[in-house]
């Protein structure tokens, strides 16, 4: 049930319809099977079975394809472009905001009229900092932009001010936990780079294809690179990777990372290489990703296409190219064939300064990084929680820092997660609000779990306030004594009500009595109903059975 | 002063070569052999150099292709025209071979100091009308481009 | 015919005079009519903005006249000179504008009223910027460029666009897409380039003073060839925001005037800090115009202890004897000031031609691809994009820049890069040790400004090589950075009656405080030529 949850509450995160099998052969000993298994795992948290029933069993008329998959080790390399959220562009002061009406936001700068000069905004220094940071990455505190030539339509200056060979960051690494849907797990795929650069305008194709528009509100707007280490070795990992790094992007606040929006990109790199084989296959690039589920499949298909030719003996047909993934088929075509590299002629942008980074400034920005995930899900596994849990409370900034408040409240961990898993986040997905909107407090949520765990409230009237302190707010105790909705606990009380209903319903005490025990539940949904929902089921329930066994 | 810029490039070349060191006058005839002969010369320089990405030599410049990159029409008068311009200046260009860097930082620019950024605060261009106005196909807010072929 | 290059009676710019010295014109048996040695006691050249500021101040005359004078004699003399591609429509509005504000009795700029000439790739909002490129035809700018900005806050009048060299990219103007600027000197001879037409103008009064580009020289050597003061500042003291880019690393906007003073104060209006342009420094802008004393306050040795460094490598062969002489002749004078002169040697001198072209050619290779035709600019329409580019540009360029641009092509493509533009960036750190070592040892150093007086229009048209000899003088300035001024200091035989000849003087970083006031004394004390062009032919 809560895997649904699970599913449904982060609509980013990817569902399989039918995966690769791969058998590992590095470190971890992970093998993820479509029909589900056990997972082995190398850290010391409780082994959770993953759900069956999501996951649709491989049919069997690809066995042979298992088989053959089975040789080859994928490679896989992910470059994700993060649109970031600063107020102006990369290098002048038009305003950086999605949706505005075509060529509205420009200026000399980003026209690339004659005679304008970039000057760097300063937020792109500093969110490239903290990207780094958050990426383990080791720092430059002195590196340059570099210019990549090339000519098209949305690049107005015929170069892209980029960063060639110094980034601002480098050699860093990512820690994800593979859902426990695919595998469970914890692994750490290498980040190789982080670099600043602009970002192009916008190229809509006409219909007929006779013509283009050129949008260009969205040329200079600053980007962020990062280059991963091709460690991924299948889809699901890719995934994650990706996912991640929206995580990351999200929490630190430098980006909303919506790939819709386009805010977050990513193409892969993908090659296959025979089990055993030092060196890397030919890598193809797919682009047009456009969700993570979207990545997975695509990118095991890749796999399954080159593991085929490889199979039939074809592998020279593995050309470097860039692919297009359709989502509506299913599958990937090809765009371009690369002859070679393509030269982008890049040579150090003489009209920016260095960009220099000292000591101090990079201590100040690593003390302002808030608790990024991985350090969440491993603070949240150390207090027991499962590993469902964790990766639905981490997933969000708003969400952990919810849960924490409550908790923070004094709240039970498990009873607090399960009600942020539970009824909070279906009301979030059918009313389509965030965590943040939502009127009832940590500090209330909290209260309320104390209400029920102390049982002045049963658990059913707790889910019934739940709701309208939602929406609109207010005090536990407040909605208690406004709705008397304290439970009754005093055994007389109870008991009168019992033998009223008994006495109400001699039909059906005749009928237990004679055998149809069944009816109990009967009895004690009209106590309740009498009790307006307020008898204590326990006690109710003692009192009930003593009642309908007794002789009289 | 080029001359004495030829001079020193031949004057390096293992085989010493007797240069009259009249004055360099540019209309002459002789200053025009002076260049075929130092061409020849700093060709065979720049052949042997080999660069730090490719062992093999530099290839002279093919013009078609260059032109083809730089978006830039030529018609062929004009290519050959400017190949020989082009494989002249070239050759000139190879006596930076010569000199030994070794060591020696490259400069992107006079010194300068770091920093010069700017604060992530919005500011609206107000004529953004005149760009607009400039631009030679503008179709209902955008720019108009005939069709895209490849991207290179 | 006289009258026509004499400036209205109502200001006070001295009369003109023949130069005549027979040991700086080479061959005594000069055809000059002229000279005769009325040379005895000539009065130092004034400076036009302060004159102009003093003759608005106490109304002997108006902004307007003197539009008006300058507007007349442009019309006069362009048929022949070709100095501006385009005059203002506005500069008799922009002096009444002034003569407003001196009737208020309001505050004027130190440059109120001054007519001032704008080279072609400097932006000036809603008037044309070609930088005489076919591409830009009728292309005018959304913004003025900072210098000009700040020309205009001070109450300057831009009085039209000088003809250059395309895009920069040349030595004589011939390279303009538009014409040929001719030599106010010798009508049959370049004015220099790229910034010819502002060096020309200001020789032959069109305007005051003049705003040009420096690259490899540009503003330098037409100085030279027209006799009249180039300043090229430090790399960085002037904002770059709206020069329309030939080289990044190495453009500089730099100044023309008839006097060190004028090309001074020009060049403290424009100079400072802009936050439009990061490589723009935050060093400290004196104030110039101290250094401007009169004659007559001058000391005995005025430049007594000044150590200046003679470049040994610009006096060698390939240089005109009569350049030689003429600087020779400037070097004996600077002693005779008080200078201490000595020889210094630059070693890597001659590497800088060739390691500049590297430079310049990659850079601007890069610079000019945003010219294609989609957001301004000429376009050649076509039905697929590439050939729209290839056309628009194809036409739109002219020889020369295709050149440049396939030179840097090249230089930049893959496999090359080390081997010529990273080479060339080494040589440019050895060019700067070299200077900076010099400069350490002396206040100063001169060499000519180019090894040759002006040449003839066509003469160098066909050889690159040739062309590019020319700037050895120059380019290792703007490798370096470095300020330099460049100031008329003889003539030489040529033309009607003699050619212009300028001494180069190159200063450390930001140092175009003591180039000033050297250049100042220098001039100041010159004895005979105010260097004004002789007549024009067959002008009424």
């Amino acid at each position: 049930m809560s895997t649904a949850l699970l599913r449904t509450i982060q609509p980013n995160h990817f569902t399989l319809l039918g995966t690769a099998l791969l058998r590992r052969t590095s470190r971890s000993n992970i093998s993820v099977r479509c029909s589900g298994s056990q997972a082995t795992t190398t850290t010391t948290h409780e082994a959770k079975q993953p759900s069956q029933s999501r996951v649709a069993p491989k049919n069997h008329g690809s066995n042979k394809l298992d088989e053959i998959l089975r040789d080859y080790e994928a490679v896989i390399g992910i470059e994700t472009h993060v649109q970031l959220s600063t107020f102006t562009k990369a290098f002048c002061s038009c305003p950086n905001n999605y949706g505005s009406e075509p060529n509205t936001s420009i200026c000399p700068v980003c026209m690339g009229l004659p005679g304008a000069l970039p000057v760097l905004n300063s937020k792109v220094v500093e969110f490239g900092v903290r990207l780094g940071l958050a990426l383990n990455c080791g720092l430059s505190l002195s590196s340059k932009f570099d210019r990549k030539q090339y000519f098209y339509p949305d690049l107005p200056k015929g170069y892209q001010i980029s960063q060639f060979d110094i980034p601002i960051a480098s050699g860093g690494y990512v820690d994800v936990d593979i859902p426990l849907e695919f595998g469970g797990g914890h692994k750490r795929f290498g980040v190789t780079r982080v670099h600043m650069e602009e970002d192009a305008g916008k190229l809509l194709h006409s219909d007929t294809g006779d013509y283009s528009q050129v949008d260009l509100n969205r040329a200079g707007v600053p980007l962020l690179e990062i280059v991963s280490e091709p460690d991924m070795r299948s889809g699901i990992e890719a995934a994650e990777y990706a996912a991640e790094m929206q995580r990351i992007v999200r929490y630190l606040g430098v980006s909303n990372g919506n790939m819709q929006e386009g805010s977050l990109r990513c193409d892969v790199n993908v090659s296959i290489r025979p089990i055993g084989q030092a060196e890397f296959g030919t890598k193809v690039e797919i682009k047009n990703l456009n969700a993570f589920s979207a990545m997975s499949r695509a990118i095991d298909f890749e796999i399954k296409r080159q593991a085929l030719l490889y199979n039939q003996g074809q592998e020279d047909q593995i050309v470097t190219e860039t692919r297009l993934w359709e989502e509506g088929a299913q599958k990937s075509v090809s765009m371009r064939k690369k002859e070679g590299l393509a030269d982008y002629r890049y040579f150090p942008e003489p009209d920016l300064p260095e960009v220099i980074l000292t000591q101090d400034y990079v201590d100040s920005i690593r003390a302002t990084l808030p608790e990024l995930p991985e350090a969440k899900r491993r603070r949240y596994e150390a207090m027991g929680l499962g590993m469902q849990d964790v990766l639905f409370l981490a997933n969000e900034a708003s969400v952990a820092d919810y849960f924490d408040a409550v908790i923070g409240e004094g709240a039970e961990v498990k009873l607090a997660a399960n009600w942020l898993m539970s009824d909070i986040a279906a009301y979030l997905k059918n009313e389509e609000l965030s965590i943040n909107d939502v009127k009832l407090t940590p500090k209330e949520l909290a209260a309320l779990i104390a209400a029920i765990k102390d049982g002045t409230i049963s658990g059913k009237i707790g889910k019934q306030i739940l709701f309208e302190l939602l929406a609109k707010g207010g005090t536990v105790q407040g909605m208690i004594k406004a709705k008397n909705l304290v439970q009754i606990t005093d055994p007389a009380e109870i008991e009168k009500m019992v033998l009223k209903v008994i006495a109400e319903n001699p039909k059906q005490l005749e009928q237990y009595r004679n055998g149809k025990t069944k009816l109990q539940g009967y009895f004690a949904g009209e106590v309740m109903k009498m009790s307006k929902g307020k008898a204590n089921p326990p006690l109710l329930n003692k009192i009930l059975v003593e009642k309908l066994n007794a002789k009289d | 002063m080029a001359t004495r810029a030829l001079l020193s490039v031949i004057s390096a070349s293992p085989r010493r070569i007797k240069i009259e060191t009249s004055i360099f006058s540019s209309s002459s005839l002789s200053s025009s052999l002076q260049l075929q002969r130092y061409s020849r010369k700093a060709h065979r320089i720049a052949r042997s150099f080999s660069s730090d990405t490719n062992p093999s030599v530099l290839q002279p410049p093919d013009v078609a292709r260059l032109a083809e990159t730089a978006r830039i029409s030529l018609t062929p008068a004009e290519i050959e025209e400017c190949g020989t311009k082009l494989r002249q200046v070239t050759d000139w260009f190879g006596q930076l071979q010569q000199v030994d860097v070794n060591s020696v930082e490259p400069a992107i620019r006079a010194e300068m100091e770091g920093g010069n950024l700017r604060e992530d605060a919005p500011e609206t261009f107000e004529n953004r009308e005149s760009i607009r106005a400039s631009i030679p196909s503008f179709d209902e807010a955008y720019l108009k481009v005939p069709k895209v072929l490849n991207k290179e | 015919m006289l009258s026509t290059l004499q400036p209205p009676r109502s200001l006070s710019l001295l009369p003109l005079r023949r130069f005549h010295c027979s040991k700086t014109i080479v061959s005594a048996a000069s055809s000059s009519p002229a000279t005769t040695s009325d040379a005895a006691s000539v009065s130092p050249p004034q400076s036009q903005i302060l004159t102009t500021r003093r003759s608005l101040l106490s109304g002997e005359t108006t902004a307007s006249e003197i539009a008006k004078s300058y507007l007349s004699r442009i019309r006069l003399t362009e048929p022949q000179l070709k100095c501006f591609l385009h005059v203002s429509e506005n500069a008799l509005k922009d002096a009444e504008e002034i003569d407003q504000r001196i009737a208020r009795g309001e505050e004027l700029g130190p440059l109120a009223g001054v007519i001032i000439g704008v080279k072609d790739n400097i932006c000036t909002e809603g008037m044309p910027s070609t930088a005489a490129s076919r591409i830009l035809e009728h292309y005018r700018p959304p913004f003025d460029a900072t210098a000009v900005k700040k020309i205009k806050e001070l109450g300057g009048i831009v009085v039209g666009k000088t003809n250059m060299d395309e895009f920069g990219m040349g030595s004589t103007t011939e390279a303009s897409a538009f014409q040929v600027t001719a030599n106010p000197w010798d009508l049959t001879r370049v004015p220099g380039g790229s910034s010819g037409g502002s060096a020309a103008a200001v020789a032959a009064r069109q305007c005051m003073v003049s705003l040009g580009s420096d690259t490899g020289g540009s503003v330098r050597q037409p100085a030279s060839f027209c006799g009249v003061v180039g300043l090229k500042p430090t790399y960085g003291r002037v904002s770059r925001f709206g020069l329309m880019a030939y080289a990044s690393s190495l453009d500089v906007i730099g100044c023309f005037g008839s006097t060190v003073a004028d090309a001074g104060m020009l060049l403290h209006a424009i100079s400072g800090y802009d936050r439009f342009d990061s490589t723009s420094s935050k060093q400290d802008v004196p104030e110039f115009e101290s250094q401007f004393l009169s004659v007559d306050r001058f000391e005995s040795k005025p430049l007594k202890g000044v150590k200046v460094g003679v470049i040994r490598e610009t006096l060698e062969e390939g240089v005109d004897s009569g350049v030689r002489s003429a600087t020779q002749e400037a070097a004996s004078h600077l002693e005779a000031l008080g200078c201490v002169l000595t020889e210094v040697s630059l070693p890597s001198f001659s590497l800088g031609l060739p390691a500049y072209y590297v430079i310049a050619s990659s850079e601007s290779s890069s610079n000019l691809s945003r010219y294609d035709g989609v957001r301004y600019g000429n376009q050649v329409m076509a039905d697929e994009l590439n050939k729209l580019y290839e056309c628009s540009r194809g036409e739109g360029f002219g020889g020369e820049v295709k050149m440049r641009i396939l030179m840097g092509t090249y230089a930049l493509s893959a496999g090359y890069y080390d081997a010529y533009y990273k080479r060339a960036q080494q040589v440019r750190t050895l060019i700067r040790k070299d200077f900076k070592a010099a400069l350490e040892q002396n206040d100063i150093l001169i060499s000519p400004a180019a090894p040759s007086a002006a040449y003839k229009i066509g003469e160098k048209k066909n050889d690159p090589l040739a062309m590019y000899a020319g700037d050895i003088m120059t380019v290792n300035v703007n490798l370096a950075g470095l300020p330099a001024i460049v100031l008329p200091c003889g003539l030489v035989e040529g033309g009607p009656s003699g050619l212009p000849v300028g001494l180069q003087m190159i200063g450390a970083v930001f140092d175009e405080e003591k180039l000033l006031k050297v250049g100042h004394i220098f001039e100041q004390t010159l004895k005979g030529s105010s260097f004004l062009p002789p007549l024009l032919p067959n002008v009424a």
